[in-house]
């Protein structure tokens, strides 16, 4: 088995066809990616900052189809959306219905839609950038403490921040 | 005088499943736990962890015992995991998305097992169940201090505050029963997951053609025996590889399916127990060091499981201690292994003593003609 020589031809197109199947592999990875990067969208419902759009009284909103969120002037909400391409619904006061598409960058987390210049007609997603609020004093010290004992012996935390138990089968 | 011998041979071959089931149904009533709850976590938890135990046939086919070493596969599924929710991804794709990530790394954890295991032929088990307490620490090594540091992390919510290592718990509420939710089946009083059911179903579909095939046939033969094998031509060692490398990556999978079903990953835990519930629920279901089929990994999810279940309220109602049902866990699961082994010498111990006197009972009455 070992000892028969292939012909390069058919060693180079095996090549091919393993970096062929490699490329694949790569690719399904990064429409995986692209179609399962999730974001939250702010919805906003403010003047905007040059004063140029006003804040709408009321209205009531809905992004791809999920449950309407109701905003009135001033007020913000969020919502969890997944891949780029967006739709979404506004209905003002007067029962006026608004449908508008959009996308998302794909590199971006949060990013905000102003709905007065959404449907002003303006461009409305902005990338939304989070006060850096100081994270929650936890886990210090972490990792398996009882690694070299018993597997079964309780991860009894002896201090702040031990490890966590295994979630229970 | 045959029906006792042959009861007695039965009750012999499946005393560990007899034995729990017994356990079970008088710990069902104490539990105060109506049968539709009981029915309801139980196709929960088929769901949940058959998967996992389905990963351990083919070892056992290959001769190779109960699979400790699934632990390292469990262990790259979480790092996809990690991955996956350091990137924000949702739902079934963020599910693939760990899938596809982790693949490579179970294949090279596979491969090294497999190698290594080969070097410890006949001790495989404890060689496989130590070897996954090494490899945790390079999980914890590469988890605790390269990601945020060396591997970059995008996500501040999973890192620690000292700013690299990844927090003791994972919120996988992206991912959280995206698998079991995404085509539910009402029956009666039961919510089916059918894609979970679907995707183990495929599995136990691709083990039985799997075992039709040339290399399936193989490593039948190695597990039947090596030297066997090895005299009529078959690669034994490549064979036991690719049994570890197959059964790695289907608890790379099966810790994701299960992970997704719990929607949250104790980090530095969650894997450590993975191949020993797995154990457990195959030996509970009738399966052997030498013998597992499928029938015996739904059986013993089911058996096991319900135990699991019902322990808590049992110890409660019995105990006044509702943790006593938890320990009365760990107790049954290491005492189910235990037993499983010893039975398991006992029986092939009496089987070289009974194969022994019929060949001495030959020669004799050989010599005697």
């Amino acid at each position: 088995m070992s000892g028969t020589v292939l012909d390069p031809k058919v060693k180079t197109r095996r090549l091919l066809v393993r970096l062929g199947l490699l490329l694949v592999y790569v690719g399904v990875i990064a429409l995986v990616f692209t179609f399962g990067k999730g974001h939250t969208l702010i919805l906003d419902n403010k003047d905007s900052d040059d004063g140029s759009v006003k804040a709408i009284e009321s209205l009531s909103v809905s992004v791809d189809g999920q449950d309407p969120l109701d905003l009135a002037a001033g007020e913000r909400d969020q919502a969890k959306v997944q891949g780029q391409g967006h739709r979404v619904e506004v209905t003002v006061k007067d029962g006026q219905k608004v449908e508008r598409r959009f996308t998302v960058p794909l590199a971006e987390d949060i990013l905000l839609l102003s709905l007065p210049r959404l449907l002003a007609g303006q461009p409305a997603v902005t990338v939304f950038v989070p006060l850096d609020v100081a994270a929650p004093a936890e886990d210090q010290e972490e990792g398996n403490s009882n690694a070299f004992t018993s597997p079964s012996a309780p991860a009894e935390p002896a201090v702040p921040g031990a490890p966590a138990k295994p979630p229970a089968p | 005088m045959s029906g006792q011998r042959s009861l007695g041979r039965f009750l012999r071959e499946n005393a560990v499943i007899l034995l729990f089931l017994i356990v079970t149904v008088l710990a069902i009533r104490p539990s105060g736990l109506s049968l539709v709850y009981i029915g309801q976590e139980m196709i929960t938890r088929l769901g949940r962890d058959s998967f996992l135990v389905l990963a351990l046939l083919l070892p056992i086919y290959a001769g190779m015992g109960l699979n400790f070493g699934m632990t390292l596969g469990a262990m790259a599924g979480q790092f996809g995991l990690i991955l996956a929710v350091n990137y924000n991804l949702l739902g079934v794709c963020g599910l693939v998305f760990a899938a596809l990530v982790s693949l490579p790394v179970s294949l090279l954890m596979g491969y090294i097992c497999g190698v290594v295991l080969n070097k410890a032929k006949g001790r495989e088990m404890v060689t496989g169940y130590i070897l996954a307490f090494f490899v945790n620490g390079v999980y914890q090594f590469v988890v605790l201090y390269l990601m945020g540091s060396v591997i970059p992390v995008r996500s501040k919510a999973i890192v620690l505050s000292r700013g690299y290592g990844i927090r003791n718990t994972l919120n996988l509420d992206g991912v959280r029963q995206t698998l079991d939710n995404l085509l539910p089946l009402r029956v009666g009083p039961f919510v089916l997951p059918i894609l979970t059911f679907l995707v183990i179903a495929a599995l136990c579909v691709f083990i039985i053609w799997f075992k039709k095939t040339k290399l399936g046939q193989d490593m039948r033969a190695v597990g039947y025996d090596m030297h066997v094998a090895e005299s009529a031509g078959v690669p034994v060692d490549r064979t036991r590889i690719i049994a570890i490398i197959i059964s790695t990556v289907l608890a790379t999978i099966g810790q994701i399916i299960f992970l997704q079903n719990m929607g949250n990953m104790a980090t530095y835990n969650a894997h450590d127990q993975t191949s020993f519930f797995a154990v457990a629920a195959i030996l509970v279901g009738g399966a052997s060091v030498k013998k597992a089929t499928i029938p015996n990994v739904f059986i013993g999810v089911c058996l096991l499981h319900v135990l699991f279940v019902v322990s808590p309220g049992a110890g409660q109602k019995l105990f006044g201690e509702a943790m006593i049902g938890e320990y009365f866990r760990q107790f049954i699961g290491y005492g189910v292994i235990a037993l499983s082994l010893v039975l398991y010498a006992w029986r092939s111990r009496r089987e070289a003593e009974r194969l022994r006197e019929g060949l001495r009972g030959g020669a004799a009455e050989g010599g005697g003609k």
